[in-house]
């Protein structure tokens, strides 16, 4: 996975099965200066960060019908143990938040969430 | 006093008789037949009166009939009851009479029917059928009074024949009552307690069947709590990035600023929500020093304070105390009760937080200074959704409480003497209740 250049602006996929949430991540992110691309389970995402172009970064929604994010973030952890992920929950009891973090997730939020802080995340995320 | 009308009605009004009032009246007729039968076959052996004769007969014929009737079409499903009752009690008063009144052997047989009236007739009929025992009754004893005496032959104790046949006579019909008598009462009792059974299992399915649905609307609330995050989350951050895009100052920043601050208000209602419909978690149970808990709690709340010109006291009988409990959750309460009290003190006021301790338990007190509690809320304020701020949404004191109870301590709020609130919070030395640790495994999955 080659580090981003300083040019060429990150590229972040957004999961989450909610179009809304889905576009507000993207929009989010995109206003921030990151390209964006959108899947909308765990099994279309792992299929889009083995093939084509490099991601940076994946922001992942954790529970969603046809493939969940914990699954995916495993997944990746297998698969392309250098692509960071970011989770983010609906849930409020802690416990999604410890598995997202235990399976590899660099940091996971709470919806709903502040753009300013999934802009946070993504930077810290792709940065370290 | 009483026409077949209002008998129609008695049926019809009275819920239906249990079984044994059935079985009781398909049985009484022969018993009456097999009474007056002996009767009239003792009088007319001994020499009666015509007129006696003619009575026992009669009653013979009525009780034949009545119990050929009941043999061959049964018990009519709904009888006229007191009605009934009347005509029977009215043929018993002939018979006592025919037999020789208070001097004769048969006025015991008055008794299994005024017993039977009062077990099946409503109030006001059986007043009337008692009434009607309790005239005929008088009826001969004023006769015996009045020395008129009519006692048959064959039942006077005064001869040498009838003395015998008198007592007989009055010891069949004693031991025939209370044996009866004693059915009926084992019957009724049956009954009753088949009632009780089935009013209690009918209350426990009421009582079951509120708890799921209480369980049910609660799922519920977490569900839709949960559902409207994403729009939430749509809404919020669309409109903050649109805020943040918007000149400053311009129109557009403000309305977009309104729409960003009421999304976040719908986002704190929505937490509160959460927090109320999920089952509490499991304690953390640790021995926690209080004092530095509460010294917390007055820290955060010190720019709160400055801003609406309220002092915070704090002070400790024993600054060691500890006790077993769940430090975090015992911070959410103590938070909860200082905003409470901050928001509702007067400018200049005092928010005074106490330690104590007690025979069995720590004791934590926030008092203010401000208006007290409404007196017409009273318990209620831990009720969900009741609220005195313009912008609560009335969960907090109810979370408060039930965590509070999980520790199996107690939430009181109370009035002062000389105005202001005082919130106790009461955590045994021992606390129980951790069974509630299982319930918090119990989660809906879903989709969000």
């Amino acid at each position: 996975m080659p580090a981003p250049q300083p040019t060429t602006p990150a590229r972040i996929l957004v999961v989450d099965d909610d179009p809304a949430v889905r576009f507000t991540l993207c929009e989010a992110l995109e206003d921030a200066g990151f390209v964006t691309e959108a899947a909308s389970d765990g099994r279309e995402a792992l299929a889009r960060c083995l093939q084509g172009a490099p991601l940076d970064l994946v922001v992942t929604d954790l529970v969603m019908p046809g493939g969940g994010g914990l699954a995916l973030i495993a997944a990746l952890r297998e698969a392309a143990p250098a692509l960071p992920v970011v989770a983010i929950t609906a849930m409020v009891d802690g416990r999604h938040t410890a598995q997202a973090l235990a399976a590899g997730a660099r940091e996971c939020l709470a919806k709903p969430f502040e753009p300013a802080h999934v802009v946070r995340a993504a930077r810290a995320a792709i940065g370290g | 006093m009483m026409t077949t009308g209002e008998s129609v009605r008695d049926a019809d009004t009275v819920t239906p008789p249990p079984e044994w009032v059935f079985r009781a009246i398909s049985v009484l007729p022969r018993v009456g037949l097999g009474v007056s039968g002996a009767l009239l076959a003792m009088v007319w052996a001994g020499g009666g009166e015509p007129w006696q004769l003619g009575i026992l007969a009669g009653a013979v014929v009525g009780t034949g009939a009545a119990s050929l009737r009941v043999l061959l079409g049964g018990v009519p499903r709904r009888p006229r009851f007191a009605l009934a009752m009347a005509v029977i009690l009215l043929v018993q008063l002939a018979v006592v009479t025919a037999a020789g009144g208070l001097e004769g052997p048969a006025i015991l047989i008055l008794l299994p029917t005024t017993l039977f009236a009062a077990l099946i007739l409503p109030r006001r009929r059986w007043v009337a059928v008692t009434a009607l025992a309790v005239t005929g009754v008088i009826a001969l004893a004023a006769l015996a009074l009045a020395g008129v005496s009519f006692v048959p032959a064959a039942f006077d104790i005064q001869s040498a024949s009838g003395r015998p046949l008198f007592w007989l006579v009055f010891a069949w019909l004693t031991l025939m009552v209370v044996v009866g008598g004693g059915l009926v009462g084992q019957l009724a009792q049956r009954s009753v307690a088949r009632a009780w059974r089935s009013a209690a299992l009918a209350q426990a399915a009421v009582a079951e069947g509120m708890r799921e649905r209480n369980e049910h609307l609660v799922g519920l609330t977490g569900s839709i709590g949960h559902e409207l995050k994403n729009p939430l989350a749509a809404i919020h951050g669309l409109s903050k990035l649109m805020a943040a895009q918007a000149a400053p100052g311009s129109r557009e920043a403000k309305r977009l600023g309104v729409v960003v601050e009421e999304s976040e208000r719908m986002g704190r209602i929505l937490a509160e929500l959460l927090n109320m419909s999920r089952p509490l978690g499991g304690l953390a149970l640790a021995p926690v020093a209080l004092a530095p808990l509460l010294e917390d709690t007055v820290v955060i709340h010190e720019g709160l304070a400055r801003t609406r010109a309220v002092r915070l006291a704090l002070g400790a009988d024993d600054p060691a105390l500890r006790v077993a409990c769940d430090a975090r959750k015992v911070k959410q309460i103590l938070m909860n009760l200082v905003q409470n009290a901050l928001e509702a003190s007067p400018p200049g006021g005092t928010v005074t937080l106490r330690l104590l301790e007690d025979a069995d338990a720590a004791v934590i007190r926030v008092d203010d200074e401000g208006p007290g509690l409404p007196l017409d809320l009273g318990a209620a304020v831990f009720t969900p959704g009741v609220t005195t701020k313009g912008a609560g949404t009335g969960l907090g004191l109810t979370i408060a409480r039930a965590l509070a109870e999980q520790h199996g301590g107690t939430l009181t709020l109370t009035t002062r003497e000389g105005g202001g609130c005082r919130a106790e919070l009461r955590l045994p030395a021992r606390p129980v209740g951790t069974e509630s640790a299982e319930a918090c495994q119990v989660e809906v999955p879903l989709a969000v």
